[in-house]
């Protein structure tokens, strides 16, 4: 989240709204009276559709915040995890969530934050090679596969598990921190394990 | 020393060895010298001194601490590393430390330092520095058996000592990372990477969106292709991208990284290249350092694993093209019979012999892999060449889809232009012999440095079928403006709209702006009646400005370039095109002809913003 945001009070104008999202290159503003949250904005409530003529933009202007936002948003605490904060984006179809403490405002998480989150799990921003593998979804198997990767001396940066394409299946992505991740992917199918990775492209993957 | 070109190499670099069960292992040096001196094309006279990087020197990429570790996990028979700290600075897995690493990673350094440097300073036109390009190498880690960024640390010198302009092309099947983040930012150094898409292969990164950041922006260029892209399509992209890019940014050194590990052969790879390419690859990087950079190339060797068949007669190959020796017809057989078995499978010519191949033989997904390649060359001719450059190094045609002009035809017309800097004769429709027969002023200059050379530019456009060229001349035939119209790249977001066409460039010399030359160029160039039934589109990426010469802001350049548009009834427009939205100084402008029937124009705008659904 983005700690101790920009906020607004809810008599502030649009266009003053929209200066302080071009200002600080952002696209969410919680709107506060006091110290209470009292609803946020987003970028498209401040926007004319693209056809509109020039004087509606200058009327929506010079309305007040409080007539555009979205009063009483979804919100969540500061020690919630994560994948609570996204399943409550995805199930509001909302773009951000207020972080809202004892005492009052103290957060902003938005899609971009989650992003971030997203791309430290699949550890993309490190040197590494990826490997995907689909398991069968019985306790040990992810185990049994690790240790094929750890026997080899190859440091895991990252290995994330989901749902396989197959009922009772798992898929696994993990990136290894090897440029000669070849051998990595060959121990793998020898052990029983149908990887895809460096040395061994999976159809589609050409 | 003896002639124009060098190896920076010797026996020394042997220690910079991750032992024999790892893929980047001591063996290499001998294997790939000792076949240099068999076919007599390498004495000792060609060697080139060096001695070990300073710490001021590799201190000028990479951090002190991780200097001090290199060098703590580098004494024989130190007490076992610390895991954690070992897996912090990267020093586990590929990059196991071994004695005496730290020794051999300056010598690396040191031998890349002194490449550069003596082809920087004028002693040699040409270096080679085979066990060098560890292009891998971060601030304060070792990634991929890089233990110090060589690459990075020369270039950084050199640049500091010299008004330089480096262009690094880096070639291996693995992306340049290391080199691409240690300047980043720095618009003086150009780096492009061809290389197998990060999707799976180390290290992952390399997309075509990474630009660089400002005053960079535009200077990082990567080119991520398919697994089994071959040598064919390798070389298309490199055809595509580089040889343009040299162009647009006028380099005066080139250093590259040949890394070889991207042939079929190679275990870390899946690129499928041959000695073939490699090459050729060779040949054209020798023409662009000639034809760019006055000469001026510095080759490092890079990846490569496999040390029998591969690596020797990739450097031979590469070696032999920079210094002009020529190969003997055949690899020598006393040094194949000292070599171990695998390499007496390789081909007793240098290269592989020549695959007969029938049309439509290609295996399966051939199609659709060239067609993703092609995705990516064309996503980065758009981000990083401005659209001068790009309509001169067209790309080339698919058979059969010859291009129909979309442009009508009219008679060529004459105009003057009575500007601050005196009478000027415009021209529309401007055939390539008129264009040769004047001269160009050395104040137009967005790509090229010889106005001869950029004259033929101009003929070049105007021979294209959907090319047309207006100038600004002096009466006495001295070019100082030109407007070009053409069809739009494409793949792109409104080529496929009928009536639609793109000012592919406009450019003014440096001593003729602020006269009102562009605006009465572009005027100029859309009075002919047929333009009221099409659509003109142009867009401007502010990092391919010329801001510097302006003194303007990217903002402020903006400005001026959209007024010079609206005076010729170009609107300023907004979309959320990928590339124009990149930048928020970046311009889109469009002037609809008003005779473009309401469909046409409702089918332009729609295209303007994708991710937004108009409201009702």
């Amino acid at each position: 989240m983005t700690a101790r945001p920009v906020t607004v009070s809810p008599d502030a104008t649009v266009a003053a709204a929209v200066s302080a999202m071009r200002r600080g290159r952002f696209r969410h503003l919680p709107v506060v009276s006091g110290s209470e949250l009292v609803g946020v904005v987003a970028q498209r409530d401040l926007e004319t559709s693209p056809g509109a003529p020039v004087e509606a933009a200058e009327a929506l202007g010079d309305r007040p915040v409080a007539e555009v936002m979205t009063s009483q948003p979804v919100t969540v605490w500061p020690d919630e995890p994560v994948e609570v904060a996204a399943r409550l984006l995805v199930e509001h179809a909302v773009g951000c969530l207020p972080v809202v403490a004892e005492e009052g405002l103290v957060g902003i998480l938005t899609e971009s934050d989650l992003f971030s989150v997203l791309l430290r799990l699949l550890g993309g921003g490190e040197p590494s090679s990826r490997i995907t593998l689909v398991l069968p979804d019985v306790p040990g198997a992810l185990g049994r596969a690790m240790t094929v990767v750890g026997e080899l001396g190859v440091n895991l940066l990252t290995v994330v598990t989901e749902p396989g394409p197959e009922p009772g299946t798992r898929g696994v992505v993990l990136r290894a921190g090897t440029i000669n991740a070849a051998p990595v992917v060959a121990a793998l199918v020898a052990a029983g394990f149908p990887a895809t990775g460096p040395g061994r492209p999976g159809p589609g993957d050409r | 020393m003896s002639g124009t070109s060098a190896v920076a190499a010797d026996g020394r670099l042997a220690a910079y060895d991750f032992g024999p069960d790892r893929p980047f292992q001591a063996g290499r040096l001998d294997a790939g010298l000792s076949l240099l001196r068999a076919a007599k094309v390498l004495d000792e006279d060609d060697l080139l001194a060096f001695h070990p990087a300073a710490d001021a020197d590799l201190e000028l990429i990479h951090d002190r601490d991780y200097l001090e570790a290199l060098a703590r996990f580098s004494a024989a028979g130190a007490a076992p590393a610390d895991p954690v700290e070992a897996t912090r600075f990267g020093l586990v897995g590929d990059n196991r430390p071994f004695p005496g690493m730290d020794q051999a990673a300056r010598l690396v350094a040191g031998a890349t330092m002194a490449a550069v440097d003596a082809v920087a300073a004028g002693d040699l036109a040409h270096a080679f520095a085979p066990v060098a390009g560890l292009h891998h190498a971060q601030r304060r880690r070792a990634v991929g058996f890089c233990l110090v960024n060589d690459v990075a640390v020369a270039i950084a010198r050199c640049t500091r000592a010299w008004p330089l302009r480096v262009l690094y092309v880096d070639l291996d099947a693995h992306h340049g990372d290391g080199v691409q983040a240690a300047f980043y930012d720095d618009p003086r150094v150009c780096t492009v990477s061809l290389h197998e898409t990060g999707r799976y292969l180390f290290p992952g990164s390399g997309e075509v969106h990474e630009l660089g950041r400002p005053p960079g922006t535009g200077r990082s260029v990567n080119v991520p292709l398919e697994p089994r892209t071959g040598d064919d399509g390798f070389l298309a992209a490199f055809d595509a991208v580089v040889e343009p890019l040299a162009a647009a940014f006028r380099p005066d050194l080139l250093v590259t990284q040949n890394g070889c590990d991207g042939h079929a052969d190679d275990p870390l790879s899946d690129l499928t290249l041959s000695l073939r390419g490699f090459r050729e690859l060779a040949r054209r990087l020798h023409k662009l350092a000639h034809r760019h950079c006055q000469g001026r190339w510095v080759a490092t060797g890079g990846g490569g694993y496999d040390l029998d068949r591969v690596v020797p007669r990739a450097w031979a190959l590469l070696w032999s093209e920079l210094s002009g020796r020529r190969l003997p017809s055949r690899v020598p057989s006393a040094w194949l019979a000292t070599r171990p078995a695998p390499a007496q499978d390789g081909p007793s010519g240098w290269l592989e012999p020549r695959q007969r191949r029938r049309r439509g033989s290609a295996g399966p997904g051939a199609r659709e892999l060239e067609e993703r390649n092609q995705r990516t060359v064309r996503a980065v001719r758009r981000l990083a060449l401005p659209p001068s450059v790009r309509v001169v190094y067209p790309l080339a045609r698919r058979a059969g889809g010859a291009a129909a002009g979309r442009l009508p035809g009219w008679e060529p017309r004459a105009g003057e232009h009575r500007s601050a800097g005196g009478p000027l004769v415009l021209r529309d429709r401007t055939p390539a012999s008129l264009l040769r027969r004047l001269e160009v002023d050395p104040g137009i200059h967005a790509f090229v440095r010889d106005p001869d050379q950029e004259r033929e530019v101009l003929a070049r456009i105007a021979e294209e079928p959907t090319g047309e060229v207006v100038v600004a001349h002096t009466p006495e035939g001295m070019v100082v403006g030109y407007v070009a119209v053409l069809d739009p790249e494409p793949g792109t977001r409104f080529a496929s709209l009928p009536g639609l066409l793109e000012v592919g460039a406009i450019e003014v010399a440096t001593g003729w702006r602020r006269a009102g030359v562009a605006s009465a160029l572009l005027r100029f160039a859309v009075e002919p009646d047929p333009f009221e039934d099409l659509i003109l589109i142009a867009s401007g990426l502010s990092w391919h400005w010329d801001l510097d010469q302006s003194g303007l802001s990217a903002v402020a350049y903006r400005r001026v370039l959209g007024r010079v548009f609206e005076a010729a009834g170009f609107e300023t427009l907004r979309t959320d095109e990928p590339e124009i939205a990149y930048h928020p100084a970046n311009l889109f402008v469009a002037r609809v002809g008003s005779r473009v029937p309401p469909a046409r124009r409702a089918a332009f705008t729609s295209r303007l913003l994708r991710g937004h659904h108009a409201m009702p």
